[in-house]
């Protein structure tokens, strides 16, 4: 009964919010950009990139992650982690594409970049392989809607592209989620020097892996809580032993940069970006990095939770200091995003927090076992909140 | 879950964590000794000329006359003042003030008379030379400035020395905009 009303409250604080960032929308298309948002010629990339399009695709990697672990390097066990992660995947992307058209303001617009080629531009390319991957990812789900509401003609027809457009979904995501970081290798004197770095497209990479698997394991966790099913913590384990080696990587790859480009004396600096660095590098990497390593904490499903709930945020807080707060422009302009550009962006999570839940329910997503006994009521942590 | 595992694992965290920010500052602080050795070895022998420490603070003359007086007309026109004292410069200026919009401040007058006298020397020796004229010791200051006013041609009256070296004067105290 406790446990009931708590979701039910969770989900009518979700539709506010949700519509709160359709009100802001209409605003913006109905008296334009300048109403709702503080991004300017001198910071035309805010929240809404750092946030909206560079976030949203890192934590939308669950869905290519799943499918490489799973269909291309034949771990077969993790199989039952795919369709929970192709559904957020398409979700994020959908969700991206979104806040891209009300960044942008012109959606119906949008068919030019098919026709007006610039094959040289990073943008360019990110556009086009978004848009071929979020196909990817509607024939993968699909196949999944059309098996349920047996459809037979488009399961069988679906069934049969589903390998191949794995595989190209899974190319496509190395060019987009590496391009990301191409894009901003090309202003090396806006991005902070504690976070600009040739590697940025290897880094890039390397935290969307991350990305999804946290997210992934956040969903796991909390999907089977809600649904009262058994986690299959064993995967969940398995899943921490690639973060572990995934997390060795990218801090390689960054503290080694950081070095690299003489940028160590910028990090001893006692300032606010050094801050936000050490956070990032801190609670975001190394103590995830510890909790993976212990035996104990791969056994256990809130402590693995935690752990990428802070691998996560670690990862959210690298892109938004990259894209956000370590860029700097003109020492006389300035930019703090505005209430719009949050509520925007957040609106649109909400909404995909809302559809998921509801397919979650719907579909067959979730294969697991029911789990025997009743749980004692009452018993949701509050860390659920911190989830996607 | 029992209790002893869980302090078990905040053990173990704390320890990793602590091991590993230790492995982080390490490495940099190793990077900042290397690098401090590098730039200590790459000091040149020769300690900074003269010329560089004047380099450091130009007294820029130009920059003074582009902003309040090149923008009706090129300094082509200053050659007007050629042989001019301080008072003639002054009564120009006062006429430009006049001018509709010229927009010249009365608190800049002093400086832009200073810039505009020292003009002449910057025309044969680039701003450079200014900042090496302060840094003389000041007796050596007016003799170089008597030997170049005696110069033909030099655009300057053999009684404007002491003009000149109030100029400078005004010049160095010019405060950093
Ligand atoms: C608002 C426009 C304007 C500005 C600013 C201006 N001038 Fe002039 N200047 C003129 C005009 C117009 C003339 C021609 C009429 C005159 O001589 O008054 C002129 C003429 C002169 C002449 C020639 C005078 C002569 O007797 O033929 C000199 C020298 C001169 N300006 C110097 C300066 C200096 C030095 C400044 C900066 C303090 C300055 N000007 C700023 C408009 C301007």
């Amino acid at each position: 009964m406790e446990a009931r009303r708590s979701i039910f409250r969770w989900k009518s604080t979700l539709v506010a919010i949700a519509i709160i960032g359709g009100t802001f929308t209409l605003a913006r298309f109905a008296f334009g950009i300048g109403a709702i948002a503080n991004v300017n010629n001198a910071y035309p990339w805010g929240w809404w990139v750092g946030f909206g399009v560079l976030s949203f695709i890192a934590f939308g990697g669950c869905g290519f992650t799943l499918a490489l672990l799973v269909e291309i390097f034949g771990q077969h066990r993790y199989a039952p982690m795919v369709r929970p992660a192709i559904t957020m995947g398409l979700l994020l992307y959908l969700g991206y594409v979104v806040i891209l058209m009300i960044e942008l303001g012109r959606p119906w617009m949008g068919w030019i970049i098919f026709f007006s080629w610039q094959p040289t531009s990073a943008l360019f390319e990110v556009a086009w392989c978004a848009t071929l991957y979020t196909t990817v990812l509607i024939i993968e789900f699909g196949s999944v809607a059309a098996n349920h509401y047996r459809w037979r003609r488009s399961a069988r027809i679906l069934g049969m592209v589903y390998l191949p457009a794995v595989v190209v979904g899974v190319s496509l995501s190395h060019l987009h989620q590496s391009s990301l970081g191409t894009l901003l290798t090309i202003v090396p004197l806006k991005v902070d020097s504690r976070w600009w770095s040739e590697v940025l497209p290897a880094t890039f990479l390397t935290s969307s892996y991350m990305a999804g698997l946290s997210l992934v394991t956040i969903e796991h966790v909390l999907a089977t809580h809600y649904l009262r099913l058994k986690p299959r913590v064993d995967l969940l384990g398995g899943l921490a032993r690639f973060q572990i080696g995934l997390i060795v990587i990218f801090l390689t790859l960054r503290i080694g940069s950081l070095v690299y480009e003489g940028a160590t004396d910028a990090a001893l600096r006692f300032d606010w970006l050094s801050f936000l660095l050490w956070t990032e590098i801190i609670v975001g990497f190394l103590v995830p990095l510890a909790l993976f390593s212990i035996p104990d904490v791969r056994q256990n499903k809130w402590a693995l939770f935690a752990s990428s709930c802070l691998l996560a945020g670690g990862i959210l807080l690298t892109r938004l200091n990259t894209a956000v707060f370590g860029m700097r422009v003109k020492h006389w302009e300035s930019y703090q995003p505005a209430i719009g550009e949050y509520a925007t962006t957040f609106g649109v999570l909400a909404t995909l927090v809302l559809i998921y839940g509801f397919a979650v329910r719907r579909l067959p997503i979730h294969r697991e076992e029911p789990l025997d006994e009743d749980p004692a009521p009452g018993i949701a942590p509050h860390a659920a909140k911190a989830a996607v | 879950m029992a209790k002893s595992s869980n302090a078990r694992m905040g053990t173990f965290a704390v320890f990793g964590v602590a091991v590993l920010v230790n492995l982080v500052l390490s490495i940099f602080l190793l990077d900042q000794v290397r690098r401090t050795r590098q730039e200590v070895s790459d000091l040149s022998r020769e300690l900074a000329s003269k010329q560089d420490v004047a380099m450091l603070r130009p007294l820029r003359v130009n920059e003074i006359l582009e902003r309040r007086c090149t923008r009706c007309h090129t300094d082509q026109r200053f050659a007007k003042l050629t042989g001019m004292g301080r008072p003639e410069i002054l009564e120009t200026i006062q006429r430009m003030r006049e001018h509709p919009g010229s927009n010249i401040p009365s608190s800049e007058v002093r400086e832009i008379q200073a810039a505009l006298l020292v003009f002449r020397c910057i025309a044969c020796h680039g701003e450079g030379v200014l900042s090496q004229i302060v840094l003389m010791p000041p007796e050596d200051r007016v003799r170089f400035l008597r030997d170049k006013v005696r110069m033909p041609d030099s655009g300057f009256r053999t009684d404007q020395v002491g003009e000149l070296l109030r100029a400078f004067e005004t010049l160095v105290d010019r405060p950093k905009n």
